[in-house]
């Protein structure tokens, strides 16, 4: 998660680069600048629309398939897709594909037969509707992924605390909340430190079988939870010597997020959409069954 | 009625109970023990989705916070199940990707069976005499079993049946298969959640040792 770029900066000394709790993204982007409410907002909503897409009878492709491309293009101009590209393609490609052989498995829907086999006594099918309905879902499910990580890849852990301040949430509810964001990358950098350790001591990589894994797992996790016991007992004489428990309030930020035009358009935008895919089937109404024919 | 009785009863000979402050106002050293036990949490749960076989939509099959939480749990009551919820629902749902609304009602499937292993080991089991911090699992026949039989068995099968039930109602998984994706979900966390008793051996006493312990279910 950490990550150098978000300390570039151009030969104005500003930032070109901001670090998220994901990676980092673009000081000057649009999307990066969005009040936090937004974010949110705007993450939820798109998020109900495309379930409503997704779990229709007919699931409504064209519709994920937008909202797809559109959280594409955000992650470009946040410029956070090479992060997404280079850390989680693999992962959610892969992803996809499990997620497209349990549906073609087990949704075994249609009579337009494109594929089919016995394996044993099981009858195995393809058809052109049980592969439509696969697409569609991976889709759905893949506009949705993509939305998550460009939301988390684009906001501060800074924005939160700032957002939690604004809700007048008490300061150290907002406190313990950012503490659990900012511990996220120092305890990763241990578990990495203890891998490394375990490594040069003779450790052996991960093995394939679950049960050696587990007994690999458990020589790392006594020394991680010791270390963590250890982080927080610093870390509570650290905040204790800086008057922690008299503390009332968080110093304001350096710089507070207004909700301006661009926030309005993103939530507008957003409404438009769950408006559309709660009443309407962008596919069907671009004439959907003539393609699923066409497979 | 007796045993309503008996679970409810907050007279227990051991000092850990479900009376809520027993341990009266939190340290500062605690706050920050619960929100990095939370972020352990979270990280253990992302690394288990993106660092172990994927089996089905949303579904790892080895996913190492659950001992984790398991343990915390023990240590810091409603903490660990705090812990087990928000490490389900960023470190599982969102840091993979995974949407707002299936991540929340996803992470309900870690925090029902934390509550429960919370309430049955401060409550009826800590009663007739099994440790409420699991350091006799390895030691004590009766310990094992209530192990295997309410953290490995019970607990884990609800939290399994409710995970893909949550993925079959939001159109992830399809219905025909929830029978295979729940087996898969509650095999994987078995597997994982034999390492709990010996981090729970291994552990407690220097948790103690700190007075970092929660005696009741907060603080």
């Amino acid at each position: 998660m950490s990550d150098t770029m978000a300390e570039r900066k151009n030969r104005e000394g500003q930032k070109k680069y901001l670090k998220t709790i994901l990676f980092s993204a673009k000081a000057d982007s649009v999307f990066v600048n969005l009040h936090p409410f937004t974010k949110f907002a705007l993450f939820f909503i798109l998020s109900i629309a495309v379930i409503l897409a997704m779990t229709k009878s007919h699931p409504d492709l064209v519709f994920s398939l937008i909202v797809f491309i559109v959280v594409l293009a955000l992650l470009l101009e946040s410029g956070t897709l090479k992060y997404v590209i280079k850390s989680y393609l693999s992962l959610l490609f892969v992803a996809f594909i499990v997620f497209l052989i349990w549906w073609l498995i087990f949704n075994q829907i249609g009579n337009s037969i494109l594929f089919s086999m016995h394996i044993g006594n099981y009858y195995f099918k393809i058809t052109r509707e049980s592969l439509y309905v696969g697409v569609a879902k991976v889709f759905g499910y893949a506009a949705m992924a993509f939305l998550t990580l460009l939301i988390l890849m684009t906001t501060r852990d800074v924005d939160i605390v700032d957002a939690l301040n604004q809700l007048k949430v008490p300061f150290k509810q907002t406190f313990f909340i950012s503490l659990i964001f900012r511990s996220l990358n120092i305890m990763e950098e241990d578990l990495e430190s203890i891998r490394h350790a375990q490594f040069a001591r003779g450790g052996k990589a991960a093995k394939k079988n679950p049960l050696s894994r587990v007994k690999e797992f458990l020589a790392l996790s006594i020394p991680l939870t010791a270390l963590m016991i250890k982080r927080a007992v610093e870390m509570g004489s650290a905040l204790e010597a800086r008057g922690f428990s008299k503390s009332k309030k968080l110093s304001e930020p350096v710089v507070k997020k207004r909700i301006g035009s661009a926030d309005y358009l993103a939530i507008i935008f957003s409404i438009i959409a769950l408006y559309i895919s709660i009443t309407m089937n962008v596919t069907n109404v671009l004439g959907g069954h003539i393609w699923t024919s066409l497979l | 009625m007796k045993f309503i009785r008996i679970f409810m009863n907050d007279s227990y000979g051991n000092e850990y109970s479900l009376k809520l402050f027993s341990g009266g106002k939190l340290s500062t050293t605690q706050y920050a023990l619960f929100a990095i036990q939370i972020a352990v949490v979270i990280l253990l749960s992302w690394l288990g989705v993106i660092a172990t076989p994927v089996v089905g939509p949303g579904i790892g099959f080895l996913y190492w916070a659950y001992p984790f939480f398991i343990v915390f749990t023990w240590w810091w009551g409603l903490w660990g199940v705090l812990a087990a919820f928000l490490g389900c629902f960023i470190g599982a749902g969102l840091l993979t990707g995974l949407p707002l609304i299936p991540s929340l009602a996803f992470s309900i499937g870690d925090l029902v069976p934390a509550l429960l292993v919370l309430l049955f080991y401060r409550g009826f089991l800590n009663k007739i005499g099994v440790d409420p911090l699991g350091r006799d699992i390895t030691k004590k026949k009766m310990s094992a079993f209530w192990f295997v039989f309410w953290v490995m068995g019970i607990t884990n099968i609800i939290g399994g049946l409710w995970g893909v039930w949550v993925l079959v109602q939001l159109g992830f998984v399809p219905a025909n298969a929830y029978w295979y994706g729940a087996g898969l979900w509650i095999l994987g966390d078995a597997i994982v959640l034999i390492i709990a008793p010996f981090l729970a051996r291994a552990l407690t006493p220097i948790v103690e040792r700190f007075g970092l312990t929660t005696k009741g279910i907060i603080s």
